[in-house]
């Protein structure tokens, strides 16, 4: 292998692995669900609601692709059960990405520099680590997707079927990762077809359609199940109606301010929906976003970190501007049909920007910012003097090293801080310390409603319980149920639920865990607050109090 | 493309014949928008002035005039009273605003003139420019906007066609300098640049003709900040970016955490500190370029009310896209630099953060439209047909918001109390007290239909920066610090307050109330009171 390539992979590694169990600092609500779900899998061959190998997962208001929990479930097998097992296969894929990017750019421009550069910003890139160092199943589509088109453009060029066979593979597994690649990939293979039709005929012509036919079969039965549940499974279609932009409350006020006794309000109304549509596949190209605060890092406005460096923005430009006038037409119509193609998810769905959608586009506009790397050295290669080179060299290179570290600075030291509510900081503290104290109490109640400056219910309290205190599957799967006090869920010893403190404060022998939102912390004898859990900015998040 | 005849247009008349065009477009829905206060104080000005030479606050000819957030600069207010002279009309002001909107459709034809060789590409370009929904709307309310577009065309014709007139150019420029602040930072960059880019064998001979005009600009700015509240207001207004609490707080908050997690303390320093408000200047200017406030919905300002559209209209993308493929392939360097100039127009984008300035996203039209003439020589015929039509469709669908539950709900333009205001106006009572709780800057608008303008306030006050009235002659309004009181002096007959003014009145005194106006969106009343107060500081 090419020792720089091998260099930045070890340097894509490292960002991804190094504490790999402590930032983020938590697992988050998704997490936890999927690393209990896949406990759950692997001991039962049931969810933790009992669906047996379900094809999609029920997660906290939403549903989970199969794919990531199934594989976390391998990991659980080998590996054991420990919190960063969650966290591995998002690593490992986001790790074996810089080679797929690398060997796609190579494949696509034949330019060793082009793909070492599109390489190494996939490696440093703040996108590619942020959703690398979670369980965001997206990323491992992003691989298989950058995978298949990689061998799929070999096999045109090298005449060989096996790598065709073994492309459409991987891109039909990568559509099982996540629902915006089930949406896309087809119509990238479509697009690909159609740009590189000749090379293909000419390749099927050569190998016999017969390979053909037998290769389609074989998709065709790896992707059955995935059609069969998208097209017939109520809670895939609910999960879609979910997050289609008709949620957009902009568009519904809107929607409701025009006048339904006009003639024409039908027709404005289907306009609205399709200008917020079109409006937000466009938004998605936001330079304040791209590279300020797309990544929601912090709760400081502008000053946080976007999915790409700013200093990217100049060598984005020119690799454009580079890919424009060059003669690589093919390449050149692959490369932004890719793009708007992968925009179409976060363009039809509700949140403003949702970058977990079009973590491909950004992995392709470090592609385009490689090509501007090589234009830039070209251009400075024509100055003159060797002290303005050396200086034009050093400067790039210590704006880019400055945007890193600041990026990093961001993610390790600023983002817990900052979002440690969002984190649910500290759930798995009161997870651990409640299952310790369940023995010495009738009911553990617990109120998930929390807040730094606001409340907010926190999500998914069973699962934190369950996992940090070490509940087996089966026994949830058995005893959870609804209770009939306010959101109330129960299992085991635990009461999840809202906590009145008029109501309750009479109960005997129960741990209450709440947050002064619900508590009268004043009216409460100090004798009975056993702990006191605190944010990571060191607010004050819940107190336990014994009853 | 060539198939198509250009014959039957005779060139000299074809800048009419987009003016006609223009205008038409800009004629339907004319009496759409309705003004909103800042609009209906200026043309009150306009028409104080025309009459007596004096504005609303009693000064005579001001330079520097009033705003609900700013120093106005004078040059909008004396073109508006220019459009007054004939007396007040709505009809007036909107055509005449009407005016400067074509003109800037014919002005990029006659700039589109240097770059395109073909004359239907040309027509296109203003015809985008005309079928802007950004450009229809401005084109119909007086803002400075508008105004600022004509005068960067203007401008760029004169340097692109020689001889260039240095007293003419002079002239646009110190117009412009009067107009927006918005142009001291742009008018001096763009003559010599524009210079630079498109004739740059003349450069030499006029490098003192550049001192000049930069120098009077200084001079300009330099009468300005001499001005109390001057520097204020550009910190407040122009030059928000250095004073944006967001970003000094959030600066101090990621450096403590750094320190608070032991960080060696040069490190935080280095990567927050005041040197940030660059690169939040450069993301900012550089996102006045985000595709869909051109071919998406733009929002970003409440004053501009155009619904679901964008800038331009949405089908323009395609063109547009086609148009800087062009210019990033085989265009000529002259066509290419015409690229230089909307990052020119940004500019003062760099230093206003958070919120935007439309100002700046108009001027960027014209020459988008250009681009997107480009775009149209790698288009087919029918393409282009299908383009055209889709760009009519759009202007024919937004034509009917004005007749939608949209418009009457908008606070910022509130047509539905047009005909409260002008009952109240038309009251031949004496004296008239109303709540101010009831709408946030209704004096303009009392001032806009009162048959003899009044001035709306007699209080002495040299520069007005923010000053908000809260008199016009015989009517006065009730604020959250003042109260009733019985009154048998010179009381006011007529009486109209809001719920929560109801409480002002003093309990010994007995009254009857019934509603006058109501409005469902505001949900808010008016109670008329058959009893006479006073104001309690009178």
């Amino acid at each position: 292998m090419n020792k720089y390539l091998l260099y930045i992979i070890i340097i894509g590694f490292g960002l991804r692995f190094f504490l790999l169990d402590s930032y983020p600092i938590q697992l988050n609500h998704d997490e936890v669900s999927q690393i209990y779900d896949a406990i759950s899998i692997t001991q039962t061959g049931r969810d933790i609601y009992g669906k047996f190998l379900p094809f999609i997962f029920e997660s906290i208001h939403d549903f989970k692709p199969p794919f990531y929990i199934y594989i976390t479930g391998l990991f659980v097998y080998l590996f054991g059960n420990n919190e960063v097992v969650i966290r591995l296969p998002a690593a490992i894929f986001g790790t074996l990405l810089i080679p797929a990017v690398y060997f796609f750019t190579k494949e696509l421009f034949k330019a060793r520099l082009v793909a070492l550069s599109a390489a190494l910003l996939t490696a440093i890139s703040p996108f590619e680590i942020f959703f690398s160092r979670k369980s965001f199943e997206g990323g491992i589509g992003v691989f298989l997707s950058f995978l298949g088109f990689s061998l799929l453009l070999k096999a045109i060029n090298s005449k060989k079927f096996k790598l065709l066979f073994f492309s459409l593979l991987s891109l039909s597994v990568g559509m099982y990762t996540y629902f915006s690649h089930t949406l896309t990939i087809p119509f990238l293979l479509l697009a690909f077809s159609m740009i590189y039709r000749k090379k293909i005929f000419f390749l099927l012509k050569k190998t016999g359609f017969a390979k053909l036919i037998t290769a389609l079969v074989v998709l065709a039965v790896i992707l059955s199940p995935l059609l069969f549940f998208t097209l017939t499974n109520k809670d895939t279609r609910f999960r879609s109606q979910t997050v289609f932009i008709s949620q957009d409350p902009n568009l519904t006020n809107l929607k409701n301010l025009s006048d339904s006794s006009q003639p024409i309000s039908s027709l404005l109304k289907n306009m609205a929906t399709l200008s917020f549509i079109n409006n937000r596949y466009l938004e998605q190209l936001n330079p304040l976003y791209l590279f300020g605060n797309g990544l929601d890092l912090t709760h400081q406005g502008i000053l946080g970190s976007g999915p790409l460096f700013l200093s990217l923005l100049p060598f984005l430009i020119l690799g454009i501007i580079d890919l424009l006038k060059s003669d690589f037409n093919k390449e050149r119509v692959l490369i932004f049909v890719w793009i708007l193609i992968s925009l179409i998810p976060s363009g039809v769905t509700f949140e403003r920007y949702s970058p977990h959608r079009v973590l491909i586009v950004f992995s392709l506009l470090n592609i385009l910012s490689a090509l501007g790397i090589r234009y830039f050295l070209k251009l400075v290669q024509r100055l003159n003097s060797k002290v303005l080179k050396l200086i034009t060299y050093n400067l790039a290179i210590l704006i880019l090293t400055f945007n890193c570290l600041y990026f990093l600075h961001i993610y390790f030291i600023n983002f817990p801080f900052e979002k440690s509510q969002s984190m649910q900081y500290p759930f798995k503290e009161v997870a651990q310390f409640a299952s310790a104290q369940k023995d010495s109490f009738d009911q553990v109640i617990f109120d998930p409603l929390f807040g730094e400056d606001a409340p907010v219910i926190g999500a998914g309290a069973q699962y934190y319980l369950s996992y940090y205190g070490n509940v087996p599957p089966s026994l949830i799967q058995s005893q959870f149920r609804l209770g009939n006090r306010d959101r109330e869920v129960l299992f085991d010893k635990f009461s999840i639920r809202k906590f009145d403190w008029l109501i309750d404060q009479n109960l005997q022998n129960v741990l209450v865990i709440a947050s002064p939102w619900s508590l009268p912390i004043k009216d409460i004898d100090p004798k009975r607050i056993l702990k006191v859990f605190y944010f990571y900015n060191h607010k004050i998040a819940f107190y336990a109090v014994a009853l | 493309m060539n198939k198509i005849s250009s014959s039957f247009i005779h060139r000299e008349r074809v800048p009419l014949i987009i003016f006609i065009i223009a205008f038409v477009i800009r004629l339907v829905n004319i009496d759409w928008p309705f003004f909103s206060p800042e609009e209906a104080r200026i043309i009150e000005r306009g028409f104080l002035l025309a009459k007596s030479g004096k504005d609303e606050l009693g000064r005579f000819l001001p330079l520097l005039f009033n705003s609900f957030s700013d120093y106005q600069l004078p040059l909008l207010s004396y073109l508006t009273a220019l459009l007054e002279f004939g007396g007040k009309s709505f009809l007036v002001i909107r055509l005449g605003f009407i005016s400067f909107g074509s003109l800037a459709a014919v002005l990029t034809y006659l700039i589109a003139k240097r770059f395109l060789d073909d004359e239907r590409l040309r027509i296109f370009s203003a015809l985008v420019v005309s079928f802007s929904p950004l450009l229809i709307f401005t084109s119909k309310i007086p803002n400075t906007g508008i105004i600022l577009v004509n005068v960067v065309l203007t401008l760029i014709y004169l340097i692109l066609n020689k001889p260039f007139n240095k007293k003419l150019i002079l002239l646009t420029f110190l117009f412009g300098i009067c107009l927006s602040k918005n142009a001291w930072l742009i008018l001096p960059i763009l003559v010599p640049l524009t210079f630079i880019l498109f004739t740059p064998n003349l450069v030499k001979s006029i490098i003192s003709f550049f001192a000049f005009l930069v120098l009077v600009a200084i001079t300009v700015v330099f009468l300005y900040i001499k001005v109390p509240q001057s520097i204020r207001s550009l910190s407040e207004n122009q030059f928000t970016v250095f004073s944006d609490i967001t970003i000094k707080n959030g600066i101090n908050t990621l450096r403590g955490q750094g320190l608070e997690k032991h960080v060696p303390i040069g490190i935080p320093r280095l990567l927050f500190n005041k040197l940030d408000v660059i690169p939040i200047g450069f993301l900012q200017a550089s996102s006045y370029f985000r595709p869909n406030f051109y071919f998406g919905i733009f929002n970003i300002d409440p004053n501009i009310q155009i619904f679901l559209a964008g800038v331009l209209s949405k089908v323009i993308i395609v063109p547009f896209l086609a148009g800087l493929f062009f210019l990033a392939t085989k265009a000529n360097s002259d066509q290419r630099k015409l690229l230089a100039l909307p990052l020119v127009f940004v500019i003062p984008g760099f230093f206003k953060f958070p919120e935007y300035s439309t100002e700046l996203i108009m001027l960027i039209v014209p020459i988008f439209s250009i681009i997107a003439s480009f775009g149209f020589k790698k288009l087919n015929l029918s393409s282009i047909k299908l383009i055209v039509g889709f760009m009519i469709l759009e202007f024919i669908i937004n034509s009917f918001y004005p007749y939608t539950g949209f418009v009457k709900k908008d606070l910022r333009r509130p047509v539905n109390l047009a005909s409260f205001f002008k009952s109240i106006s038309d009251l031949a009572t004496d004296k008239i007290l109303i709540s101010d709780n009831f709408y946030e800057d209704m004096i303009p608008y009392l001032g806009l239909y009162s048959k003899e303008s009044t001035f709306f306030t007699d209080q002495k006050i040299d520069f007005p920066y923010k000053f908000h009235e809260s008199k016009i002659g015989r009517i006065g309004l009730i604020g959250a610090d003042t109260n009733l009181k019985n009154c048998l002096n010179e009381p006011y007959p007529v009486v109209l307050l809001t719920k929560d003014d109801l409480r002002k009145i003093p309990k010994e005194i007995e009254f009857l109330k019934e509603a006058q106006v109501e409005d469902q969106f505001l949900e808010k009343y008016l109670y008329r009171i058959s009893a006479q107060f006073c104001l309690k500081d009178e």
